[in-house]
């Protein structure tokens, strides 16, 4: 079973968000990162860039295919994990910690309501 | 219902991942699908290739019935002997590409695609004399393939000295069972493909993994044939797409009659049609089949399989491509573009088997 970290919230697409004082880090899931396989190359935006709750901010790709990365909120881009492009493999690895992708100012709060807790999304897992 | 191998639960037991593939249930992978490729490049791994078609030519005409079906020079072959070749239609395109192994001067067994095994039948038994008999085998037979530069070493561990050289089989009985076992793959390696009777495969199978070699999926099974700059039917062959266009001149006679050899000799001799190139992209991104390619600004054509390269550590892509005929057949060393999501990625024309060209990034 992937495992589902307590401290996060989640998106049906297998995205995860951890909040500290009004940013959010964002990252895909164990169990993303297990259907998708090896993965080995990522595309992310860049510092400054916007991203919108529920549209594609970067792709992921493994051996197998690629897969479109969506955000769990809006906002801006303000740091970017760099190491993933010369080792896209630590998704693989370490998807909740060594393998964040970015870091964004939160537009809005209240759009992190409309995300899935823990429990919510164990049971879409189990539903799958 | 999707057909499933006689190696089904040991895929279960193993823990693969399963897919759907030219109409069977089969792994894609067991754990990484990169850590399988090494395994096949660095030691061995181990296939399931059941899903293969199997079809068996026999008669006192066959040699010259498949040869006039085939662009490879079947009648050149002695018994004990394996052959690549490409069966084509008379417009040049290709029915399927496959292997045939010469068990007599009158009796073949063709292995083929699996997705392709029906068509193959209906196709070679539509157009064979009353003479030729035509069966397909593929129910009775599974194959398993042993792959990689160790391979050899472990298939005569379990069954004793095999004296096989390359694209040479031998028969060899196995508890009773009779099992065809040739030197011949689909990865670059060194190698062995078994056929038998489904039990002995897959006694043989679990024998293979229990001395550590590793299972290996159908995913891996791309990844290398692709690395070793192999065709895959659908890819780069199809009926739409020549042999010539593959370059795949080493396995195309013309000084014989076959289906197809009017528009391939054209192609070859006045350099027309499309060429297919070995790309290396310069910068990261994963290129897939279907991807526009571009040269000199302008499109030529397209991506027919691309991926990341494990074991050389590198992006390529293999495309097909249209240029002016001055250029045609000295791309070497060339920069084209490959369009990937929107942006166009700089790389440059290397030879196709990209296992023999490329250096292994350490």
């Amino acid at each position: 079973m992937s495992k589902v970290p307590k401290n996060l919230l989640y998106t049906e697409e297998h995205e995860w968000i951890m909040v500290e004082d009004g940013r959010g880090t964002i990252g895909i899931t164990d169990h993303a990162q297990e259907a998708l396989g090896d993965v080995v190359y990522v595309d992310l935006p860049a510092v400054g860039d916007k991203i919108v709750k529920g549209e594609t901010f970067g792709t992921v790709e493994s051996v197998k295919a690629a897969s479109d990365i969506y955000a769990p909120v809006s906002g801006t881009v303000v740091e970017v994990n760099e190491a993933l492009k010369e080792n896209p493999e630590l998704i693989n690895k370490s998807p909740y910690e060594d393998a964040w992708m970015v870091v964004v100012e939160l537009d809005d709060e209240n759009e992190l309501d409309e995300l899935l807790s823990p429990e919510d999304y164990k049971n879409i897992l189990e539903g799958e | 219902m999707l057909k499933r191998t006689p190696l089904y639960d040991v895929h279960q037991k193993l823990k693969a991942k399963m897919v759907e593939f030219g109409g069977f249930e089969m792994p894609i992978q067991y754990a990484s699908i990169i850590d399988e490729h090494m395994a096949v490049r660095t030691k061995a791994g181990i296939f399931d290739v059941s899903h293969m078609g199997e079809i068996l030519v026999e008669g006192e005409k066959a040699a010259d019935f498949l040869n006039g079906l085939f662009t490879n020079d079947i009648t050149a072959m002695k018994d004990g002997k394996v052959m690549y070749t490409i069966m084509t239609y008379d417009s040049g395109g290709a029915v399927d590409d496959l292997m045939v192994y010469r068990l007599r001067g009158d009796k073949y067994f063709l292995v083929v695609n699996a997705s392709n095994k029906d068509k193959d039948f209906e196709y070679i038994k539509s157009k064979a004399p009353c003479n030729v008999k035509v069966e397909d085998l593929s129910k009775d037979w599974a194959e398993i393939a042993v792959q990689g530069p160790e391979s050899f070493e472990f298939a005569e561990k379990l069954l004793g000295p095999l004296h096989i050289s390359r694209f040479c089989f031998t028969y060899l009985n196995y508890n009773g069972a009779s099992l065809i076992l040739s030197r011949t793959g689909y990865t670059g390696e060194d190698g062995i493909e078994i056929y038998g009777p489904p039990e002995s495969i897959v006694e043989l199978f679990e024998d293979f993994v229990e001395e550590k070699v590793a299972p290996c999926g159908l995913g891996a099974r791309d990844t290398l044939r692709f690395e070793a700059g192999l065709p895959l039917y659908g890819h780069e062959l199809s009926e739409n797409i020549t042999p010539v266009e593959a370059g795949l001149l080493p396995f195309i006679k013309f000084d014989k009659e076959f289906s197809g050899r009017e528009v391939l000799y054209r192609q070859y001799k006045e350099n027309e049609g499309r060429r297919l190139v070995g790309l290396k992209l310069a910068e990261k991104g994963v290129p897939r089949q279907g991807y526009r390619v571009f040269f000199g600004g302008n499109e030529v054509g397209f991506v027919t399989s691309g991926n990341f390269a494990p074991y050389l550590k590198e992006y390529l892509a293999l495309a097909l491509v249209d240029l002016p005929k001055d250029i045609m057949g000295d791309y070497a060393g060339r920069e084209f573009e490959v369009e990937i999501r929107e942006k166009r990625l700089k790389a440059e024309a290397v030879p196709k088997n990209f296992l023999k060209a490329i250096k292994p990034k350490l």
